[in-house]
């Protein structure tokens, strides 16, 4: 493969240095260009110059990279990176394809530490071993981790700066990649989370603080949310044996089996354990009539019921009876099997979706009346409000819903950059690479 | 035995019988047994669309089942473009093996999609991630087997200088013709699986309110791109010092890839990670 894709690095006109006649670049060390060895050894410096620092100051302080000091940080950045314009060498350096190979293999290794090591919070207290210490357990908050980054925005910055925008595929994928990475690394700490929960019916503006989470303190947001409605659907529920003993599905130690229970399974014989379970009846919306039997309703507060017929293969044994999975104050209602302790249970049932219907008011006065749903944020003022949780024990019964409002000024960048490079990866796939080898 | 269960016991048998076709010099056959398998498969996928009424990529099972009819069709493409029997029995085999896999360790089918799932992003997302893990897997056969075959013209090398230069050309010509194939399936490959993470990304940003997390699943496929970017500007490189190690990046790269896909779950990391299913 020719290396006429990215001629980074190609020291013909690109090279002035007055490097000495008849003796290559690889022969002689830091002479210009630079290649592999000389990059090995500038990011390990800087790799271990961040573990230094590591070890003197501790983890890297989350101010540092709040706004206004990484907005500074990004300006001195991008002036860095036009001042290379003028040290043409320097700036060859930085864009060139042995420093982005080494930067990148030493940023792999980190991701496998991370990816190997469990992590902690940032903000937890690192544990006093010397591993601890170096910040092998809060990576990206990590001052190694983070001079890399740094270096890697400076190297893929200087690559913007010297691709010609004609070739748009490697371009863009660069620009891209480089806007996504400037907006997560120095946007980070600018980023704003808070968690709100909110009763049917009621208003709520306080969020909950994750700082003082224990006292249980909150404090007071740029907006309110009423929630008018809280709506979930279920899938059909299922039924598994039971071991009342343990409470955990039988037999143990193995995923449940679970047989789905709806109108397609009405009548048909399915097998369970040792059992032949038949679906005699079927209600989606069920209430209790009398002595353990169950009728169709069309009022909220409905629970799923199915009658079912249970026989034991073994012993010949029929049982019969109304089985719910309960919700609301409604208990569950299983089938005893008498024999062996166990017992026929309806499983809860898993939600299909649930959606809340709210309105919400900004401190500047704006008013959105929408609903908000698993993976259908909504935005108000500079939040997205994403439903969260519900009162799991009372499942669609649920008298509040919890919110996640997030705050992020840098997300269109990084929106921009996936663009961006998304259009850089079709170019990819579409002309194999920027030029046929 | 259910009527899917038969299926994908259908598919394996003529997927491996089919490598074995390759294995034996009968191409043609082997050709048609790996089409045949690959139908089942196509043809399974759409039966559990219809029966389970939601697109079948939820649970590791399905997504295997993706990943062999999608390799097997980028093997049949690919024999079809550039007549690799090598290619074409690895595929195969591959492909067989997964399906075995599946027959082994029979899923319930479960109708439930949990809300997070129910997104526009979902199908796009595990097809571009099957798609590319399918192309990386037929480069990284190939580097392997370009690593094997330059080992032999080491000793093949001295011989040839007695050769007629015909033959010397035209092994040029073959072993040129195999960097192209690379060049091809793992710029293909890389850009299906960058799409991938950005379409993950973006999904992430609407589900769980923030596009990159740093989740045990999200590092692992941060480590396979970047496995790959390393691999991409080696070979686009003209000073690098060893082919060798270019192409060893490719073998590497897919062992993240498998961790990441595969693998994830039993790390000591997984308890922190929402992608274990």
């Amino acid at each position: 493969m020719g290396g006429s894709d990215f001629p980074l690095n190609s020291p013909e006109g690109a090279n002035p240095a007055p490097s000495a006649p008849n003796q290559s670049p690889s022969e002689r060390s830091w002479s210009w260009p630079w290649g592999y060895l000389e990059s090995l050894v500038i990011v390990a410096a800087v790799t271990i110059g961040g573990l230094i620092a590591q070890f003197l100051f501790g983890p890297r302080p989350t101010f540092l990279l709040s706004y206004p000091l990484n907005l500074i940080l990004a300006l001195i950045l991008i002036a860095f990176l036009f001042l290379t314009r003028i040290f043409k060498k320097v700036l060859y350096f930085l864009a060139s394809a042995p420093l982005a190979v080494v930067l990148m293999a030493f940023m792999a290794l980190w991701g496998l530490a991370m990816g190997l090591i469990p992590q902690l919070d940032p903000s937890a207290p690192a544990p006093e071993t010397i591993w601890g210490i170096l910040g092998f357990f809060q990576i990206t908050s990590s001052w190694a981790f983070s001079f890399l980054y740094l270096l890697v925005l400076v190297s893929l910055g200087a690559t913007v700066i010297r691709l010609s925008p004609k070739r748009i595929t490697v371009f863009f994928s660069h620009l891209g990649l480089w806007l996504v990475l400037l907006a997560a690394g120095l946007g980070a700490a600018d980023r704003q989370r808070e968690i709100m929960r909110v009763m049917e019916g009621s208003f709520e503006w306080r969020a909950l603080d994750e700082g003082k989470r224990a006292e249980g303190a909150y404090k007071d947001l740029d907006l309110a949310i009423r929630l008018d409605d809280f709506i979930m659907e279920e899938y059909p529920a299922r039924i598994a044996l039971f071991d009342p003993k343990t409470g955990r599905s039988w037999p143990e130690n193995k995923p449940p089996v679970l047989l789905q229970i709806d109108q397609a399974a009405l009548h048909k014989t399915q097998k369970l354990g040792d059992y032949a379970i038949k679906v005699l009846e079927y209600l989606p919306n069920a209430a209790p009539m009398g002595d353990n039997r169950f009728i169709r309703v069309m009022f909220q507060g409905s629970v799923q019921a199915a009658l079912v017929e249970a026989k034991n293969l073994k012993t010949g044994q029929t049982f019969q009876g109304w089985l719910t999975p309960g919700g609301g104050r409604l208990p569950p209602n299983p089938l005893i099997l008498e024999k062996d302790g166990l017992v026929l249970a309806m499983t809860r049932p898993e939600p299909r979706s649930f959606v809340s219907k709210v309105k919400i008011f900004t401190i500047e006065g704006q008013e959105v009346e929408s609903s908000v749903s698993v993976n259908h944020p909504l935005a108000a003022g500079d939040w997205l409000i994403y439903q969260r949780d519900y009162d799991a024990e009372a499942g669609a019964f649920s008298l509040w819903s919890g919110f996640e409002l997030i705050k992020d000024p840098w997300l269109n960048l990084a929106y921009a950059g996936f663009g961006l490079w998304a259009l850089g990866c079709v170019g990819l796939i579409v002309k194999g690479g920027p030029r046929k080898p | 035995m259910t009527f899917s269960y038969g299926l994908g016991l259908l598919s394996a048998i003529l997927w491996l019988s089919g490598a074995l076709a390759v294995l034996a010099k009968r191409r043609s056959l082997g050709v048609y047994l790996t089409l045949a398998g690959t139908l089942v498969a196509g043809f399974l996928i759409a039966f559990l669309w219809v029966k389970l009424a939601r697109p079948p990529l939820r649970s590791m099972g399905e997504t295997r089942l993706w990943y062999g009819f999608l390799l097997a069709l980028s093997g049949l493409g690919a024999y079809r473009r550039w007549a690799y029997g090598w290619l074409l029995f690895f595929v195969s085999l591959v492909a067989g093996v997964f399906a075995v896999i599946n027959a082994l360790r029979p899923e319930l089918q479960s109708m439930a999609l949990p809300p997070a799932l129910n997104s526009v992003f979902f199908i796009p997302h595990v097809v571009m991630y099957m798609l590319s893990y399918s192309l990386l897997a037929a480069a990284t056969i190939a580097a392997i087997y370009k690593l094997r075959r330059q080992g032999q013209e080491g000793i093949i090398a001295l011989k040839t200088l007695k050769a007629p230069k015909d033959e010397v050309k035209e092994k040029a010509a073959k072993a040129k013709e195999l960097e192209t194939f690379i060049h091809h399936s793992v710029r293909a490959g890389l850009g299906l699986l960058t799409l991938g993470l950005i379409s993950g990304a973006v999904w992430a940003k609407l589900a769980w309110g923030h596009y990159w997390s740093w989740d045990p699943k999200e590092t692992w496929a941060f480590v396979t791109v970047t496995a790959y970017l390393v691999h991409l500007h080696l070979a686009a490189n003209r000073r690098t010092p060893l082919p060798t190690l270019t192409l060893l990046t490719l073998p590497l790269g897919l062992l993240f890839l498998m961790i990441t896909w595969l693998g994830v779950s039993y790390l000591p990391t997984a308890p922190a990670s929402v992608h274990v299913y």
